[in-house]
């Protein structure tokens, strides 16, 4: 680590780790990764009033009766993204896409995500992605199924 | 003085589906700016946090004419590294009396807010002479990689399980991603966004106190720099530095018999995103919370921006200058790629000529980054007549300060 930021001390570097974190039992999240693990994307809904609550959160902020997931169908608007050259934090080989997607069938969700980089030169704002599940490696070195997203076919 | 009604100031901010603003009384008039002061900034100078702040205060109290025994009130930062404390105050200065402390000062929102929560403790008589103080050692700690600006995203329990695994960290990438949006939205291209690295270069250029006063940056320079995270280059991203800055205030009353000529605290404005503190939960990704909180600041002020004559705009990226200068009305949303390409923030372009001057010590991109509390001292020296690139004619100035879900509005003027 202390290798990597002599060799990149130009700025930003970011040197934060993770302690162990468990995605899959985590207290808000947890859902979501088990959904992935599955092959299903899904988001934090109240069924009550059916509002989506994104960020997950244990109670509905309209009513107030606690929450649950559901799935979506998959595809996804572009909102942004953009592509990371300079190793900003260690953990993630450049170049990387992070991106916002909003799913179609969950207007006001924004999901942050992940763009293979095969698909850089195909990017434009508001095209339509369709969900994949590959495996990523978490900072702290564990290994999830994760939703990412690729143009639509 | 008939003080404006919360409801009179909400209205002028207007509503939105996005975010809001928080609902500061009306302090107009109330207090001002009398002392102001900085250390040097640099790069990784093993300098002491606590140390540049008391040196910064020393400066601050000289400039203002006030003795360390006359303040009794003193406002830092919570939680951005580490901050004075009264005890080391009184053992620095041997001094013993009581201070009214608060964590709700400091640098980015707070060098704006800092002023409305000094007049409502002035009020209180909870104190009478506040000091406001911020000092960093970021660039030292990175030296020792012990801590970075970006070091928070891991103790927040959603980011680190929803946007870390998608390496979606530290700050560059989130700016970086609503300046495309931007992008596409307006047609915002590099070459107007390099008019603000640029600008603000030209600003440090020659001005005495900047980091990078040794160091042209011509476009082409620019734009053969590589791709930090794109559309940001190195030039778009704020340094890492040690330094402080502190200023002092105090009644306005009281400030007419100060040193120096009172800078007036004319209005203060604060805003909030829905789903603060996510910013990738932000609907509107080409605006700032800016829009919420300049109406309000200019509203208490009794001013539009066309009274504006310099504004110090919190440049962590230039992409987040550019949308709080469209944000706090200088041009219409969307068009601030024209706007600050046309020449309109270089210290020369004054109102009169349809510019409003912008980071004139050259800012987080090329002054220093002590997070937007040399913004403030700037604007004072500049409504005081005395700044290196100064502005003719200055007398109402205006600092946007931000720290991504917040952001916040000073407005500053001479005194009448």
């Amino acid at each position: 680590m202390r290798d990597l930021l002599q060799k990149r001390p130009l700025l930003w570097c970011c040197v934060a780790m993770l302690e162990q974190l468990d995605l899959l039992n985590h207290e808000l999240a947890g859902p979501f990764w088990q959904a992935a693990a599955e092959n299903r994307l899904a988001i934090c809904t109240c069924t009550h009033c059916g509002k989506d609550i994104w960020y997950p959160k244990a109670k509905c902020t309209t009513c107030n009766r606690e929450t649950s997931w559901r799935d979506l169908g998959g595809q996804a608007r572009l909102l942004s993204w953009t592509v990371v050259e300079r190793a900003l934090n260690p953990h993630f080989a450049v170049p990387y896409i992070p991106a916002i997607v909003e799913p179609v069938d969950a207007p006001g969700v924004q999901l942050v995500t992940w763009i293979s980089p095969e698909f850089r030169r195909e990017l434009v704002c508001d095209m339509v992605l369709q969900v994949t599940f590959d495996v990523i490696r978490t900072v702290d070195g564990n290994e999830y199924k994760a939703p990412q997203f690729v143009p639509a076919r | 003085m008939t003080r404006k009604s919360l409801s009179y100031l909400s209205k002028a901010a207007g509503t939105h589906d996005w975010g809001q603003a928080a609902e500061l009384a009306d302090i107009s008039g109330e207090v001002s700016i009398v002392g102001v002061g900085e250390t040097a900034f640099t790069g990784a100078s093993n300098r002491d946090n606590k140390t540049m702040a008391l040196e910064a205060i020393e400066a601050a109290l000289k400039d203002a004419g006030i003795a360390p025994h006359e303040v009794d009130g003193l406002m830092v930062s919570f939680g951005i590294a580490k901050q004075l404390e009264p005890q080391d105050y009184r053992d620095h200065f041997g001094t013993t009396q009581d201070i009214w402390f608060s964590d709700q000062g400091g640098a980015m929102i707070w060098a704006a807010t800092c002023a409305h929560d000094a007049a409502m403790a002035i009020k209180a008589r909870e104190a009478s002479v506040i000091v406001n103080v911020f000092a960093v050692d970021w660039a030292t700690a990175r030296q020792n990689g012990s801590a970075s600006p970006g070091d928070w995203h891991a103790s927040e329990p959603l980011k680190s399980a929803l946007e870390m695994p998608y390496g979606w960290y530290p700050q560059p990438l989130y700016f970086a991603t609503f300046m495309r949006r931007h992008m596409h939205e307006f047609g915002t291209t590099e070459e107007q966004l390099a008019a603000i690295p640029i600008t603000f270069r030209q600003h440090a250029r020659t001005h005495p106190g900047a980091t990078l006063r040794e160091r042209a940056l011509p476009m082409v320079a620019y734009l053969e720099q590589p791709m930090i995270a794109d559309p940001f280059r190195v030039a778009d991203c704020c340094l890492i530095s040690d330094g402080a800055a502190a200023f002092v205030m105090t009644s306005t009353p009281r400030a007419r018999d100060c040193a120096r000529p009172p800078v007036v605290v004319a209005g203060v404005g604060r805003g909030v995103i829905e789903g603060a503190p996510y910013i990738s939960q932000q609907k509107q990704l080409t605006a700032t919370p800016q829009t919420f909180s300049a109406p309000w600041a200019y509203a208490m002020a009794d001013i539009t921006s066309k009274d504006i004559d310099v504004i110090g705009v919190y440049d962590c990226f230039s992409g987040t200058a550019l949308m709080q200068i469209e944000d706090m009305a200088f041009c219409e949303k969307g068009a601030g790629g024209e706007y600050v390409a046309g020449g309109n923030l270089h210290f020369e372009r004054t109102r009169l000529e349809g510019g409003i001057p912008c980071n004139t010590h050259g800012g987080l991109l090329s002054h220093a980054y002590v997070l937007g509390i040399s913004h403030v001292v700037e604007l004072v020296r500049q409504l005081r007549g005395e700044a290196a690139n100064q502005v003719l004619g200055a007398e109402v100035a205006a600092y946007a300060g931000f720290t991504a879900e917040e952001a916040s509005t000073l407005v500053l003027r001479c005194d009448a």
